[in-house]
């Protein structure tokens, strides 16, 4: 039964190419004790409403080494060495003011089918796990926020968007990241053995009848019926995954944090998350890591009583007040990152800083500005020279920073989503 | 050869508006050389010498092209005919007059018409150039459609999941199709905003999955957009398990029970047993005969089950969890061979289609008939009739039509369509400034509860009593709760009773026209308003939109929202005069011009609906307008009285709505020929409400590839 459909798979139009079992030779690789050199992780934060443009942006007039800090990004002062503020990055593509993380990694073109009102494309960090998410328990981690809309992050599920542009679901509580990345199931081996081996026989059944659909279907036809048979397939694929991890305890790194607490929120819930992070890539649970952070019970947890929309509305008073205070408290939580980050030292002695690629932004420049998305670079693993304040040409597409980022830390991507090339300038 | 009936529907039509739904052989069709060379004469000598007249001014004459289209290539007949779109949007615009603009002299009545009849037969040649069918394509079931298959084909005594899209419960079965009336007084609920009416009967442990993207101006059974993620499919893997684990899942609860998951007694062979009872589940689950095939690969996957130690219900239960995640089962698509099939490049038809292909397009309709009216699928009766060929029958589908039709089940339709029609959803968010509006509150419960009751039931009582469809614009008469008729009738005849469970509404006769129908109900009036005050252009887009089908553009994204509350410079003018300030950019005033005054004529309604004379700053109300540069208007009852005078554009436009919910597509040039046969044979018999929906279920687009038995039909239903 099983056999005949890890064939391919004809439908009248396209070719399916039925899973291949990844080797089992990755776990005992990936298990087999302290690795020689450390391998590349790659981290993405965003933010939803964009920040506070007078007070964020370095000016414009000043790039390079000599630039003030403004206020908002003040408190990452301590960091400036390691830094790259970059300026003119968009989404051509963009014209939603209130969905700051849905394009923000794909620089899709919503409107790119014909009929349809939504349409999106992978995620640079989902194209970085198919190379870096092989060897790891997690082929990557996706973090986020309760009521992302409210925190200006637009539809999605999270940061990330799979190969066909589907939403990849994320963690949205520190309680839920803690348990997914450091708790083992509590159920039997055997019970869970078994589990799996219905969950696929079930999927076997369903593939035969999809074959009978299949045949002498329409183009458009073959295509809708290709999402169900790639759900299948990625499936499937997260079975075998787990079914190799299945007897393999996590690990948990020392030090790790207790277990978050359930009614954690804001500030400290930004913060727990980051030490998660850091703890994820300590015991190389996964190599990519995004965070669409919160917005709204970040600026409640230091006493703002507006909604995170309106204090997207600044004017001059006391909304503007929440929105730099957001500001900077965001520009401090980033700086104990990248203390943490710092400090934290790898098998080969080398800073876990010095292997990962960090970017921290939005797809939204502030109020309703979709241009100039605030971008600010850290980590070494991308072999950017920090330090610097680079002004971009205007409107330079932010893909070129996302391909960037991806060859930087040796992923072989000939271009992502609406990308012109890369930025030389972060590099010399 | 498809291309001749085709070709005499136009013809006829082209004759005026007459009733024809079935097909005529083609010995009788116009020779098409004939027709293309009238096509081009015609073209010639009333479409090209308006065009040169009256547009290329401005749509691509010269160097510069003013407006977006341009009519400059249109140097012969060939180049109009291959843009079936364009043509419908010159058919639209100078229908409602808006081209040629007032500056460049409007067209005289006579060559408006003649040019008129002449692009609508011009979209003739063009559609049936195109060749295209039209079907609907392959689509995932919605979850609305999901949760009622799923509990028709286990025959579940509750639902699966309580899904607040159904948004009007139904408490003490009111709704019954079969007596031809709605009864004076009917016990309802608000599932979104009412207290406990989320808590059903249902399946302990089965959770909903994430409800789907609406199309934008589309209905939610859109194939387009009812996509598939790995997320989602994992989803109805879950949801398969659930179902059948959850704790409610047992005898009682599931019809089928005994004839399918109980153990079987006597000592019969067990593969037998499993093939008897799995032919009819799947005939059931996936719409259409199962092969032998088919049959026996789910046997074996039984038998496989229990040799591995299952009991016999376990076993079944897995089969059945299977099944329903299997894509025969989640997708609804058309077996029938299609104008797009040769590009599959003519593989092997499937082996369960060779034993039915000449039945495949009956069945498609069946289905399509089942999930239209119906929303879940077809019952075995339904699948007979298409499998033994009795349902192009004309009077077959007439007597299964009227069966549908009078089946509780019809309360689903009710229950996914008049909602969607109306956007009633926004209901939902509408949250009216609680100092401003403080009656609008009930603790944490808001009179919006009541309110989207209100237009709902109006709709159900059109219905279910095949009422004319201009009771839905002007109704004379209405159902409201008591606390609706303290709020909003002015007399203070309700009494109390401001419920937020069980809610009672009651018939009520409106005399004063001021209200009734559903554009003037508070529930459309509050939810076309903010928090703070009226949306005279959100509520003239809702008009539009809804009732005549005509959805404006969306606005450039960079215009930015006029404030709540008045600016202290603006503190003495009308909404109407700040409007006008912040309107000043030219390429906004063309679509504002069509469909301000559509929103304007209802500033008598406050934000929650209720009656108001003057605005706050004690300014007076200024309603006054014209409805497609034709029907002047000074207050509501105009308004009213205009789109009266226009109900045949409002009965069209319905007609649209709900073929593309019928198709569960967008609708397209190809369809605008049979949306004129429908509306007319609608307008025939007086608006009713049933002829129309009948003559969906008879249009072209909606019977797919059957072809009925008889050419004569009657229309009454």
């Amino acid at each position: 039964m099983n056999l005949p459909r890890r064939h391919f798979l004809r439908g009248s139009s396209t070719l399916i190419a039925l899973p291949i079992l990844e080797s089992l030779g990755w776990k005992r690789f990936a298990v087999a004790g302290p690795l020689e050199v450390p391998s590349k992780r790659m981290v993405f934060l965003s933010f939803g409403w964009g920040v506070t443009r007078e007070d964020w942006f370095p000016d414009q007039a000043t790039p390079g080494i000599e630039y003030v800090m403004p206020s908002g990004l003040q408190p990452l002062a301590r960091h400036r060495k390691d830094l790259t503020v970059l300026q003119n990055l968009s989404n051509q593509f963009s014209s939603e003011a209130h969905w700051g993380s849905t394009f923000y990694l794909t620089g899709a073109n919503r409107y790119a089918e014909p009929g349809k009102s939504f349409h999106n494309s992978i995620s640079a960090d989902q194209v970085a796990a198919e190379t870096l998410g092989r060897s790891t328990r997690f082929t990557s981690i996706q973090l986020g926020c309760e009521n992302a809309e409210n925190s200006g992050h637009g539809p999605g599920l999270s940061l990330a968007w799979n190969r066909q542009g589907k939403p990849v679901s994320g963690l949205d509580h520190p309680v839920a990241a803690f348990h997914k990345l450091f708790s083992d199931a509590t159920t039997p081996l055997v019970q869970r053995q078994t589990l799996l081996q219905q969950q696929r026989s079930v999927l076997d059944a369903v593939m035969e009848d999809a074959k009978d659909v299949g045949r002498g279907l329409g183009r458009n036809d073959a295509d809708k019926l290709g999402e169900y048979l790639q759900s299948v397939r990625d499936i499937e694929t997260r079975l075998s995954k787990e079914e190799q991890w299945l007897d393999v305890p996590k690990s948990r790194p020392t030090g790790l944090p207790r277990e978050p607490s359930e009614t954690v929120s804001g500030y400290e819930e930004i913060k727990v998350m980051y030490d998660l992070m850091i703890a994820a890539m300590q015991v190389d649970a996964t190599r990519v890591l995004t965070y669409r952070q919160p917005v709204e019970s970040l600026i409640k947890s230091f006493g703002a009583t507006i909604t995170g929309h309106n204090m997207s509305h600044y004017t001059n008073g006391d909304r503007k007040e929440v929105s730099q205070t957001r500001d900077q408290k965001q520009s401090e939580l980033l700086a104990h990152f990248i203390d943490r980050l710092k400090a934290t030292t790898e098998a080969d002695g080398s800073r876990l800083f010095d292997n990962v690629s960090l970017s921290y932004g939005s797809n939204i420049n502030s109020i309703h500005y979709l241009d100039n998305c605030p971008t600010v670079l850290t980590g070494g693993g991308a072999g950017v020279r920090h330090g610097r304040h680079l002004v971009l040409e205007k409107k330079t597409p932010l893909a070129n920073l996302w391909l960037s980022l991806l060859r930087g830390v040796g992923v072989d991507a000939a271009s992502h989503g609406d990308s012109s090339g890369v930025i030389k300038e972060l590099f010399v | 050869m498809a291309r001749y009936p085709f070709l005499l529907v136009v013809l006829v039509h082209s004759l005026g508006w007459m009733n024809i739904s079935g097909v005529v052989s083609p010995a009788t069709a116009q020779d098409p050389v004939q027709t293309e060379a009238s096509g081009r004469a015609g073209f010639e000598k009333k479409v090209l010498p308006v065009l040169r007249r009256k547009c290329v001014r401005c749509h691509g004459g010269t160097d510069e092209v003013r407006g977006d289209v341009n009519l400059a290539i249109l140097v012969d007949q060939s180049a109009l005919v291959s843009d079936p779109e364009l043509i419908q949007d010159l058919i639209r615009v100078i229908d409602l007059s808006e081209m040629p603009p007032e500056d460049e002299g409007e067209l005289p009545g006579k060559i408006r018409s003649s040019l008129l009849n002449e692009l609508r037969q011009q979209l003739e040649l063009s559609v049936a150039r195109q060749d295209r069918l039209g079907l609907a394509e392959l689509r995932r079931m919605n979850r609305f459609q999901y949760n009622n298959a799923v509990k028709d084909l286990f025959e579940l005594k509750s639902i699966v999941f309580t899904l607040p899209e159904r948004m009007m419960r139904e408490h003490g079965n009111y709704f019954k199709p079969a007596s031809g009336k709605m009864p004076d007084h009917v016990k309802v609920g608000s599932r979104p905003l009412g207290k406990s009416q989320m808590i059903e009967k249902r399946l302990a442990g089965v959770a909903a999955f994430p409800q789907d993207l609406r199309a934008e101006h589309g209905f939610d059974n859109r194939g387009d957009q009812l996509s598939l993620s790995p997320l989602l499919m994992d989803a109805f893997l879950g949801l398969s398990k659930s179902i059948l684990e959850s704790p409610d899942f047992k005898p009682p609860n599931v019809g089928i029970w005994h004839d399918f998951f109980a153990a079987p007694e006597g000592a019969a062979s067990i593969r037998d047993e499993l093939s008897r009872r799995l032919r009819p589940f799947l005939t059931r689950a996936f719409r259409r005969p199962v092969s032998d095939a088919s049959v026996n690969r789910y046997v074996d996957y039984a038998s496989r089950q229990i040799k591995q130690g299952n009991s016999f219900t376990d076993a079944m239960k897995q089969v059945a969890g299977a099944v329903i995640a299997s894509p025969r089962f989640l997708y609804l698509y058309s077996t029938s061979p299609r104008a797009d099939a040769s590009a599959s490049g003519g593989e092997a038809v499937a082996d369960d289609r060779v034993a039915s292909l000449d039945r495949s397009a009956d069945l498609d309709l069946a289905s399509r008939m089942s999930f239209f009216l119906w929303g879940s699928l077809p019952d075995l009766e339904l699948i007979e009739m298409a499998e033994t060929g009795q349902l192009r029958q004309p009077e077959v589908l007439q007597a299964q039509f009227r069966r549908m039709m009078s089946d509780h089940k019809l309360k689903r339709f009710c229950d996914s369509f008049p909602s969607q029609w109306l956007q009633l959803e926004r209901i939902i968010s509408s949250v009216p400034n609680r100092d401003k509006f403080p009656g609008f509150y009930m603790s944490k419960y808001r009179h919006s509860m009541h309110m989207m009751l209100e237009p709902l039931l109006l709709f159900e009582a059109v219905l279910i009593e095949n009422l004319p469809l201009t009771q839905l614009i002007d109704s004379d008469f209405t159902y409201r709760s008591p606390l609706l008729r303290n709020a909003y009738d002015g007399s203070g005849s309700g009494g109390k009773g401001g419920g937020v469970t069980v809610l009672n509404f009651t018939r009520q006769e409106v005399t004063d026209r001021r209200q009734g129908g559903v554009i003037t109900s508070p529930a459309t009036m509050t939810m076309t308003s903010g928090p703070e005050r009226t949306k005279p252009i959100t509520r003239g887009a809702w008009v539009s939109t809804v009732i005549f089908n005509l959805p404006p553009e969306p606005p450039p994204a960079d215009v930015p929202p006029l404030e709540e509350k008045n600016s202290a410079a603006e503190l003495d003018l009308t909404l109407r005069e700040r409007l006008a300030i912040h309107r000043e950019r030219a390429d906004c005033a063309g679509c504002h011009e069509k469909i301000d005054p559509l929103g304007f004529a209802l500033e008598n309604y406050d934000p929650i609906g209720k009656w108001r004379d003057t605005y706050d700053n004690g300014r007076e109300i200024d309603v006054s307008g014209q409805l497609f540069r034709r029907h002047q208007f000074s207050d509501i009852v105009g308004f009213k009285d205009a789109i009266l005078a226009e109900k045949d554009r409002f009965v069209r436009g319905f007609a649209g709505h709900l073929l593309s919910f019928a198709l569960a597509r967008e609708l397209g040039p190809q369809d605008q020929s049979e949306l004129d046969r429908i509306a007319a044979a609608t307008i025939a018999d007086d608006d009713r409400i049933q002829t129309l929906v009948r003559e969906v279920v008879f249009s072209k687009p909606f019977l797919g590839g059957v072809v009925l038995s008889q050419q004569h039909l009657t229309t009454s239903p």
